[in-house]
């Protein structure tokens, strides 16, 4: 079937749009379970509050007529600052109250606090913003719109076309991964984070500010679960209290299927899950003769094939016995 | 001098108020309490359409309740959130039982959720008009207390189809809906009546409402390049599909059903809100003056323009007071029964409305309703009415 393999191109592209996404969200998973070893189930509302600091960013460039002024890239760098600074804030602030004080508790009674956190924000949010702007349904200013393509790949009839505000959040997430990796492993500062990911008490000892590094490890985890979020709301353009819970659930598995506690796990881990998908969505259909419907299926799909490679890899594929944390 | 006729005037009103309270209904100087209750989602991705309802049942309530109050019947406002939850509706349901004072209720907006209502209220004889609900099976299940005064998806599906091959003169169509009650019924009729009437169907595929990203799927559905693209589904999930769509360039026509009438499918779509037809059962209604009366009253109520939606849930709050008020009136002195109401609600027969003619046929089913189809011209809502169908 040729003719449904010329579509393969776009189909990676659009997975890998939203791969992107999980990658970005699950280096928050992965950076606290690597430092803490347990699952920052807040995570997803830290991307979700990220996407509503990028609206109300918007909206106050947008009341200040800035937003028809400024280039759109600027008013794009702008949000998503804005966005890091507040989820990068939030996880900390969640960090110092829901977490620190459990810190020597059994691990999964600060698992229970996460989860409780989770839902306090989704209400929060949903209270605040039927507050302050009558609906938490929101519809965020328009900042980027116009598609790149098609391009023909030599005489094939193939073409590939990307929105540009989905192209921002591929260049977007690719910078980020690479300076969050820079960071963790050529700084101080990141070698003093792996040292307490890799044993805390005696990082101690060296004269290495655990609290301090803990603190950091939510505040750069939060602040890409922000960018994120930011970037969500420009492309989408739609938002509310809810958008964290199914995207945090893929990039969870994601970072879980990369090899959680591992960088480029997550980063790996959630390109193939957003690729997965798109070619379920796409391919299982025609594969068993409209039977099973791929949109329909996707998720079951993408989640069976990836419980047969956790069974013949458990650690997930950059996950090691002793795994180098973060 | 002015003021004068006016205190003469509103004399001689109160005056004529009180021969009537004193004509009928209230003889023994007892009031009958009746709660009106809307039950449509309040919160959520479909609250804009659920508030209309509800809107559109207070604004009934304030124009009856005065020529009510003279046959000794308080109408009460009473709204409910469904949260277009079928769950919920099954809490509700049991609430409003349990409540002396409700003998009618206006809802729902989802098929899905009536499901649950309707099978609770029946054996208590409480009486359900819905102003929204398309699916097939709530009139074909032999609901005793469940009307509704819209077309039904066998109805509203072929006739979109219809009118996708007449009036948009496609020649092919891809149809995707959100695997709801409402939106996989009505993309099964209308796939079904489109196959029927030679539109080279592409494909039919359910997708999840709660995604946000449909990339991959359009770029199969626009591989096949249909002139026309369904959707079986509501506005929120909708403006995203067609707003992506329109990303990947596509230009043909994106039809959906009255989940699409709304406001909103206008503001989230972008630019692709000007390919969008859908159908819907109130011609253009805003154009009439007794339209215009009606946007005003409502737009001094509730400080927003109203959706179509407000003028269903005012058509069957009207129907809901008309049949309390019917019965009253041939019952002078007595208090109904929730069977009273239920029977003479059924009953109904060529009650005026905002949206048209209302009267139940043996099964709930309002014989008069109409489908338009509209199309969003320069990203204003409502859109213009194209093509119009009935039975």
């Amino acid at each position: 079937m040729p003719e449904a393999l010329s579509i393969l191109p776009q189909v990676i592209v659009d997975g890998l749009v939203v791969g992107f996404l999980y990658a970005v969200v699950a280096l928050g998973y992965t950076m606290v379970y690597g430092v803490l070893e347990f699952i920052n189930f807040a995570h997803s509302e830290i991307f979700m509050f990220g996407a509503f600091a990028a609206f109300e960013m918007l909206m106050l460039l947008q009341g200040a007529g800035f937003l028809a002024t400024l280039p759109p890239l600027i008013a794009l760098v702008a949000t998503v600052i804005v966005a890091m600074a507040v989820s990068g804030g939030l996880g900390w602030t969640v960090e110092r109250i829901a977490y620190r004080p459990l810190r020597g508790a059994p691990r999964l009674v600060p698992l229970i606090s996460a989860i409780g956190v989770s839902f306090f924000l989704q209400d929060f949010a949903r209270v605040i913003w039927t507050a302050a702007r009558g609906n938490y349904q929101l519809t965020v200013p328009n900042l980027i719109s116009g598609t790149i393509g098609p391009w023909k790949i030599g005489s094939l009839p193939i073409n590939v076309m990307i929105p540009i505000s989905a192209l921002i959040i591929m260049v977007a997430s690719v910078l980020m991964m690479v300076g969050l990796i820079w960071f963790v492993n050529r700084t101080k500062v990141g070698k003093a984070m792996r040292a307490v990911a890799q044993d805390r008490p005696t990082a101690s000892l060296m004269g290495i500010n655990v609290n301090k590094i803990i603190s950091l490890t939510f505040i750069l985890g939060g602040g890409l679960g922000g960018a994120a979020g930011a970037l969500f709301a420009v492309r989408y353009g739609a938002i509310n209290p809810y958008i964290g819970f199914i995207l945090g659930m893929k990039a969870f598995t994601a970072a879980v299927f990369g090899g959680i506690g591992s960088l480029a796990g997550a980063v790996v881990g959630g390109l193939s899950l957003g690729v997965l998908e798109a070619i379920v969505t796409a391919y299982l259909g025609p594969l068993t003769g409209d039977i099973l419907k791929g949109p329909e299926y996707k998720d079951i799909f993408a989640f069976v094939i990836l419980i047969l490679i956790l069974v013949l890899k458990p650690a997930g594929l950059f996950g090691k016995a002793t795994s180098e944390k973060v | 001098m002015k003021k004068i006729l006016a205190s003469v005037l509103s004399a001689t009103m109160l005056l004529a108020l009180a021969g009537c309270s004193t004509g009928s209904g209230s003889k023994n100087g007892q009031t009958i309490a009746v709660k009106l209750p809307s039950v449509s989602p309040l919160s959520g991705g479909q609250s804009t359409l659920g508030t209309a309802i509800a809107n559109g049942v207070k604004l009934a309530i304030a124009d009856k309740s005065e020529e009510l109050k003279k046959l000794g019947v308080e109408l009460k406002e009473f709204p409910q959130d469904d949260q277009a939850e079928p769950t919920q509706g099954t809490t509700i349901a049991n609430r409003l039982i349990s409540d002396k004072e409700v003998f009618a209720v206006i809802g729902t907006l989802n098929s899905g959720v009536a499901k649950t209502i309707a099978p609770v209220l029946m054996p208590e004889h409480v009486a359900m008009v819905s102003p929204a609900n398309t699916g097939v099976s709530l009139t074909e299940s032999g609901y005793t207390n469940y009307n509704r005064i819209v077309a039904r998806d066998d109805f509203q599906g072929p006739a979109a189809a219809r009118a996708t091959k007449e009036t948009l003169k496609a020649k092919s169509v891809y149809v995707l809906h959100d695997k709801t009650e409402y939106g996989q019924g009505l993309a099964g009729e209308y796939a079904k009546e489109a196959k029927k009437i030679g539109l080279d169907v592409k494909g039919e595929e359910g997708l999840n409402p709660k995604d946000t990203d449909f990339s991959a799927l359009l770029t199969k559905v626009l591989q096949t390049s249909p002139d026309a693209i369904f959707y079986g589904g509501i506005y929120d999930t909708a403006s995203l599909l067609f707003k992506q769509a329109t990303d990947k360039g596509y230009k043909g026509a994106y039809l959906g059903g009255d989940g699409l009438d709304s406001k909103d499918i206008v503001d989230k779509s972008g630019e692709a809100a000007n390919q969008v037809y859908y159908t819907s059962v109130a011609d253009n209604f805003y154009g009439s003056a007794e339209g215009k009366k009606f946007f005003d009253k409502y737009k001094a109520k509730f400080n927003s323009n109203p959706d179509t939606y407000a003028l269903y849930g005012y058509d069957a709050a009207l129907v809901a007071i008309e049949g309390i008020a019917k019965w009253v009136k041939a019952n002078p002195g007595k208090t109904p029964t929730r069977a009273d109401i239920e029977k003479a609600i059924r009953e109904t027969k060529d009650v005026k409305g905002m949206t048209g003619t209302i009267s139940f046929d043996a099964k709930g089913d309002n014989p008069n309703a109409k489908v338009y189809l509209f199309q969003i011209k320069n990203k204003t809502y409502p859109g213009v009415s194209v093509a119009g169908y009935s039975k």
